[in-house]
């Protein structure tokens, strides 16, 4: 995302300016230098902002960072016998990672089915209908997810595994469903730049259509692939309100899928408005922060090391 | 080169001798409502080379995509006439276009290695009908040989094709259909994207492909190439079948204008 918009933004200069062209040159470079600059600062202080009062936990407050890490109780308003507080993230780190991988095993093959529809089967219905419908989802507001969500698959769900209906069955179903147009459209772009050329030499080897959409056009996409599940993790590893709606927030790490349970994001956004500054509570909030920002820099990374792949076996 | 079959090629269908495998009858091909390739009748023989030729745009492609049945994944393509192959009508609704297409291969323009290893695209076709993975190591080294590429990649079997130059990246594809162990092999001009040593290098493989007993068929735009490589010649011009016959006849003593107008540089 920094590279993208740091590359952006060049080539401005129109012909037929009262400027000349060399002191054109001076103001575009200089107008584009400052974008980058601008970006450049505000990514820097969000990361010092985020290590630095996320650290303040174990810096200031002396909580042992593998206790943090690996703590099931998560109280930091009290403290243990020996004094340190009950800072324990482990319920809501195992409780992001729980929803973001279910949401992605539902979402995924649901995604890649669609997108074979739309690009290998009937193109032309792709294009007009399902096109337009993935990206009017693309763009739904999360909180009306949520809402819908905690309207109907957690009644659905409480009608049938009883219990509440909150918990990380509810909120997986949630996500895979903000998630699966976001995966979509970006396998749509993969399977769509698979070169035709590709699915003719697998025809002329005498291969059916279905053949060749496994062996040659799915196999072929395999990266861009990957780089649309990451995203989509992403994106649901991220998601604060739909998920805070419907998964009940209870920091514990729950027996099953139906019991009340608590991500990173839901507790943070609970939390973080009762707080002041400074407090020890308030300094543990911004430590799970920093494991989210640490998490989010990893999904990003994980789209760089697959594209480099995929650039060196193109080579 | 076989100077007794000139009667062979373009020889009305009652007439066509036992020995001809694949034969056009009054093969034609529209797109949409516009005919591209007007009733033509030719017969291609085992072990020959036949090169089709003639300007852009005239129908060669047209031509060699009907007799592997590719122009069925064409929007809008039909096809109208007979194409005898083994005897039998293969425009006929009950054939097996998939089965067909594992003994007539076709090599491509541009060359196409799937994102796969080279063994894998070798194996590619015969994966996909039923060979024992046993004796897939035989048959991809067999492959490269008959494609001269062995040599070359031998080291390399598990590295990705497209790391390949362009010139071993067709001998690939070449590899990839012969796999198959086709009757028939169709390039469409295979060397158009190559270096002048690349070309040399796959005539000298499509003559050794001939004299395996392959039935061949070239289409080229480059005359020397037709010169070079084949046997027997088809001249096409706007969408018709101007002139066939042996090449070096067809060369030297042209019987139409329009040919001998081709040969002599006047158009094309
Ligand atoms: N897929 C297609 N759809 C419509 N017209 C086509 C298609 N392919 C070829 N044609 C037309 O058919 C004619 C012959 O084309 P082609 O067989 O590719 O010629 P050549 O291979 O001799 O250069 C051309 O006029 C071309 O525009
Ligand atoms: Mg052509």
């Amino acid at each position: 995302m920094i590279a993208g918009l740091a590359g952006g933004g060049r080539g401005t200069a129109a012909r037929r300016r009262p400027l000349p062209k060399a002191q054109l040159e001076k103001v575009g470079i200089g107008v584009t230098g400052a974008c980058v600059v601008l970006v450049i600062v505000l990514v820097a202080t969000l990361i010092v902002m985020v290590c630095g009062q996320g650290l303040a936990t174990f810096t200031v407050d002396g909580v042992d960072p593998w206790a943090f890490l690996t703590g099931t109780v998560w109280n930091p308003h009290a403290s243990a016998a020996d004094g340190q507080p009950l800072m324990g993230a482990l319920p809501m780190i195992f409780g992001s990672f729980a929803v973001t991988l279910l949401s992605c095993a539902i979402a995924l093959p649901v995604a890649l089915c669609l997108a074979i529809f739309m690009v290998e089967l009937a193109p032309e219905i792709g294009r007009t209908y399902f096109q337009p419908v993935v990206e009017l989802l693309v763009g739904i507001p999360s909180v009306v997810y949520g809402l819908v969500g905690l309207e109907v698959v957690v009644t659905w769900t409480r009608s049938w595994a009883g219990g509440t209906g909150y918990g990380i069955f509810s909120a997986s179903i949630v996500l895979a469903v903000m998630i699966l147009p976001t995966i979509t459209s970006l396998t749509v772009d993969a399977l769509a730049a698979v070169p035709d050329a590709w699915r003719n030499g697998s025809y002329a080897l005498g291969c059916t259509k279905w053949q060749t959409i496994r062996s040659v056009v799915v196999r072929s996409a395999i990266p861009g692939i990957l780089t649309a599940l990451v995203l989509g993790m992403a994106r649901a590893f991220g998601e604060a309100l739909a998920v805070q709606m419907v998964i009940g927030n209870a920091a514990q790490i729950p027996a099953s899928l139906f019991e009340l349970a608590a991500t990173l994001t839901s507790i943070l956004t609970l939390g973080i408005g009762n707080e002041a500054s400074g407090t020890v509570y308030a300094n543990a909030l911004w430590s799970l922060a920093l494991v989210l920002l640490v998490m989010s820099l990893a999904f990003i990374l994980i789209v760089h090391l697959i594209g480099k792949k995929e650039e060196v076996t193109d080579g | 080169m076989n100077a007794s079959s000139s009667a062979v090629l373009g020889a009305p269908a009652t007439s066509a001798p036992a020995s001809a495998l694949l034969a056009t009858r009054d093969l034609t091909v529209s797109y949409g409502a516009k005919e591209a390739l007007h009733p033509t009748s030719l017969s291609f023989r085992k072990g020959e080379v036949t090169a089709f030729i003639g300007p852009s745009g005239c129908g060669k492609s047209t031509l060699l995509r009907c007799l592997n049945l590719m122009n069925r994944e064409v929007v809008g393509c039909t096809m109208g006439g007979r194409i005898l192959y083994r005897g039998r009508d293969i425009l006929a609704p009950d054939v097996n276009v998939y089965e067909l297409r594992t003994s007539i291969g076709m090599v491509f323009q541009q060359p196409t290695p799937f994102r796969l290893s080279i063994a894998a695209n070798v194996a590619f076709g015969p994966r996909h009908h039923g060979l024992a993975a046993s004796r897939e190591a035989d048959l991809v080294e067999r492959a490269l040989r008959r494609a001269a590429l062995w040599d070359e990649v031998k080291d390399d079997l598990k590295k990705s094709a497209l790391a390949l130059s362009g010139g071993q990246q067709q001998r690939l594809c070449i590899a990839r259909a012969l796999a198959m162990e086709p009757e028939v092999l169709l390039l469409d001009e295979p060397c158009s994207a190559l270096d002048p040593i690349s070309t040399f290098a796959i005539e000298e493989t499509i003559r050794d492909i001939a004299a395996s007993g392959v039935c061949v068929i070239i289409v080229t735009h480059n005359m020397e190439q037709a010169g070079r490589v084949s046997d027997r010649c088809a001249f096409f011009y706007l969408g018709t079948m101007v002139e066939s016959g042996p090449t070096l006849e067809l060369f030297n003593a042209p019987r139409t204008q329009r040919l001998s107008d081709y040969l002599t540089g006047r158009f094309g």
